[in-house]
């Protein structure tokens, strides 16, 4: 799975570089954002543009990724939701847990 | 005796004029044989066949112009022939031979002579060419004009039986007595540092072998002790021969050689008969020493630091792979084999220069070495080999050489193969470890499915009113898919789909504690929203830990008001298709949120009537993520048009009917999820 990792001030920027969030790959990026926050980043944006579906187990590794940030007291924020993944949210009803932004600065923006 | 010159023709038969001319015809032999020990001397062109010719000819040329008209005018011979040739030919005249006149009698002898002799000895010498042998003769009596210490420094000869110093003793002795030629001996011995027990080095037999011809010389001639000294040698079987003939098991045609041939024989079987590296070295590096005669024979590599251990060495002994101590000023040399991919050899480590930078090698007796690079055709050297003599300068010569790079070469193929072996077990081991790790997971994913499995209703329970019908299909990974009905009363049924997230055992134990839970549930007569509310407080900490979510539709049908009430958790939602507007799908959805992310979540809860000819479908994501060939997936769109067109099938119809279209839509391709559906037909 590619990644990219930005640092902006004390957030980190996962930037997912996969068209896909499925079962096949979903286990790298969770191994990725433990990485981060074993690292001491609480407050983690995930951009999600170049994704393109997303199945249960990629919302799985994002509500575990979630579920982390909680408990250190962070953030786990996701931008660029593409269609169907944002209607995997809202038929979970995962956008009410999640801070759902348009755009990174956006997300960025609202850590300020 | 006074000599007159034309004296022959003015005084024909005077009594004296014979012996005057029996002393000029002395004269004239003297100068010839004087011609030919000039001629050998400073031509160095003795031959076999020029000398008798060359001497014949000015002799017969000397009986014919001087000796016959001498012998004529004492009446011997027709004087006819004399005045006018043999069968009267006049070119042949004696006197005047091939017509030259006007020379006196001796001159014109002495001119034909001269010509004939010196003609035929440079017309031979070209013609034949002088063999070995006749180099030797030449040398040994031509050599005596030069000085010794000349040729001192070049020893490219030697005997090829060792002779001890008692034996040229013994010689010496038989010339200058035993007294003299010991202290003769002693003295050398005492200048060359020789040892007392009589022993002589290979190297320095010519040396003591020039010093018995010299001391010789002084009794009898240089040129004589120089025939003595070799015979006596040849006599005790012993004789100077070529250095490099001790090799001529590795001359010339490798392919010929009966020696080579063996020992390349012997090779390709130490390498053939095993894939153990160390055998195949130690057993080839034996060979090479017994069969040459070696000190010590190795094979050394280059680790990435660029040091070198020992792989395998004979004639030496080494603790671990530590180089000798005295090897060490070999490595430059190694380091020379490895950069340029050539042999380096130094037949003579003994040389002023070499000595230097090898003191240790030449302290520790070693005289000469060569190091091979080991290594296939264009490709970099895999290890040296390292040959080393105490015994034999001059051992390593241009064609053995070529017999030890080609060993190598052999060597080299050898190591390729058994790497390329370890390499492919290598590969086997993993394959086999992948395919063990497979296996464990594929049994893993099979107990997943068996416990999957046997929650899942074996059928439908049978209501009064209403068709129902359920069934799961599963993917090559084994999803958590769930499905059940739970009858409170035989009117009123909860029907449930669930699918918990992830593909593991994990999964289908999180599966087994929802269905107990639900089970104990669904008997407290509470409402769906009440029943997800609980069950989500229940399982978050399990579900927290197990990094799984489960989404769920909750719905209780009662089939005497043909109510259905219903809460969702996250699920897709089910589509109600009516009988009485089949251009409408409704979908069932309310608010909630999947199980075991937050622990307070309300639920909320609708309720909607169905009436006779209604269908509703409840299914898994599975479903509508199932993918066509093209990445295509079937989506919520293509259930409602399906939906459409099943209305009037049974529940259990409707199910047979989506597998078959979700078959024929997925094509060759695997199911990635599991594919649950449930029916529920009111009739």
């Amino acid at each position: 799975m590619e990644f990219k990792t930005e640092c902006s001030g004390a957030v980190t920027v996962l930037f997912v570089k996969e068209d896909r969030l499925d079962a096949n790959n979903s286990e790298e990026l969770k191994v990725e954002m433990r990485r981060i926050f074993d690292s001491g980043v609480k407050d983690l944006v995930i951009d999600l543009k170049e994704v393109l579906f997303i199945d249960s187990s990629g919302l799985g590794v994002l509500v575990s990724g979630y579920k982390n940030a909680s408990i250190l007291h962070g953030s786990l924020k996701l931008s660029n939701l593409q269609s169907q993944v944002k209607s995997m949210f809202e038929l979970t009803r995962l956008q009410r847990v999640f801070d759902i932004f348009i755009t990174v600065d956006d997300a960025l923006q609202s850590y300020t | 005796m006074n000599v007159v010159p034309g004296g022959a023709a003015d005084g024909a038969g005077d009594a004296h004029v014979p012996s005057v001319n029996l002393g000029l015809l002395g004269l004239s032999v003297f100068v010839l044989s004087l011609l030919l020990v000039l001629a050998s001397k400073y031509g160095r062109l003795y031959c076999n066949t020029l000398c008798p010719v060359g001497t014949l000819l000015g002799f017969l040329t000397w009986l014919y112009t001087l000796l016959l008209p001498s012998l004529s005018s004492s009446g011997w011979v027709p004087e006819n022939l004399i005045l006018n040739g043999p069968f009267g030919i006049t070119l042949l005249k004696p006197t005047e031979l091939f017509g030259m006149s006007g020379m006196d009698l001796w001159s014109h002898s002495l001119f034909w002579s001269m010509l004939f002799n010196i003609g035929a000895y440079i017309i031979c010498s070209i013609l034949f060419n002088q063999n070995e042998q006749e180099r030797d003769q030449v040398h040994k009596f031509i050599g005596t004009f030069h000085r010794e210490d000349a040729q001192r420094h070049t020893e490219r000869k030697r005997l090829s039986k060792p002779v001890t110093t008692d034996q040229f003793v013994t010689l010496m002795s038989k010339f200058i007595g035993e007294a003299e030629a010991r202290s003769a001996l002693d003295s050398y011995a005492n200048d060359q540092e020789m040892a007392k027990d009589g022993s002589v080095s290979e190297f320095d037999l010519p040396k003591l072998k020039r010093f018995t011809e010299k001391t010789l010389a002084g009794s009898v001639g240089g040129a004589a002790a120089r025939v003595i000294v070799n015979n006596f040698l040849s006599d005790i079987g012993s004789s100077m021969e070529s250095v490099y003939d001790i090799f001529s098991s590795v001359r010339t045609n490798l392919d010929q050689n009966r020696e080579s041939l063996f020992v390349r024989l012997k090779a390709s079987e130490i390498i053939n008969r095993t894939l153990d590296l160390h055998v195949i070295m130690d057993d080839l590096l034996t060979l090479l020493v017994k069969e040459f005669k070696l000190d010590v024979a190795m094979v050394l590599t280059r680790n990435t630091a660029g040091s070198y251990s020992v792989f395998s060495i004979q004639g030496e002994e080494v603790t671990g792979s530590d180089l000798p101590r005295w090897y060490q000023d070999n490595i430059p040399f190694i380091d020379q084999v490895y950069r340029e991919q050539k042999t380096h050899f130094n037949n003579d480590l003994r040389q002023e220069e070499t000595a230097q930078s090898l003191d240790q090698t030449v302290a520790e007796g070693f005289i000469s070495c060569a190091h091979i690079p080991i290594l296939r055709e264009g490709e970099p050297v895999i290890a040296v080999l390292s040959l080393l003599s105490k015994s034999i300068a001059g051992l390593f010569t241009r064609e053995f050489i070529e017999l030890l790079s080609n060993l190598a070469g052999q060597l080299a193929q050898a190591i390729t193969i058994v790497h390329e072996v370890e390499a492919k077990q290598v590969e086997r081991n993993q394959k086999e470890a992948a395919l063990l790790q497979t296996a464990k997971i594929t049994r893993d994913m099979e107990i997943a499915q068996q416990i999957q499995r046997s929650f899942l209703p074996d059928s439908a329970p049978i209501i009064a009113g209403m068709d129902l019908a359920g069934r799961c299909i599963s993917a090559a990974h084994v999803g958590g898919d769930y499905y059940d009905f739970i009858l409170r009363t035989d009117r009123i049924v909860d029907i449930v789909i669930a699918d918990v997230s992830g593909h593991s055992v994990g999964a289908a134990l999180v599966m087994s504690e929802v269905r107990t839970l639900l089970r104990s549930e669904a008997k407290s007569l509470r409402n769906p929203h009440a029943i997800l509310e609980n069950l989500n407080i229940q399982l978050y900490d399990d579900l927290t830990r197990s990094e799984l979510f489960i989404t769920m539709f909750y719905a209780k049908f009662d089939v005497n008001t043909g109510e259905l009430s219903y809460s969702n958790a996250g699920h897709n939602n089910p589509v109600l298709q009516r009988a009485s507007d089949d251009t409408l799908c409704q979908e069932l959805d309310t608010e909630g949120l999947i199980l075991g992310v937050k622990k307070d979540v309300l639920f909320e809860e609708r309720s909607v009537t169905l009436v006779s000819g209604d269908v509703l479908l409840f299914y898994t994501d599975g479903l509508t993520e199932a993918c066509d060939k093209n990445g295509n997936m079937f989506g919520t769109a293509g259930v409602y048009r399906h939906l459409k067109t099943c209305l009037l099938m049974s529940a259990e119809n409707i199910i047979d009917s989506f597998f078959d279209t979700i078959h024929d839509f997925v094509g060759s391709q695997n199911l990635q999820d599991d594919i649950s559906l449930v029916v529920v037909k009111i009739l």
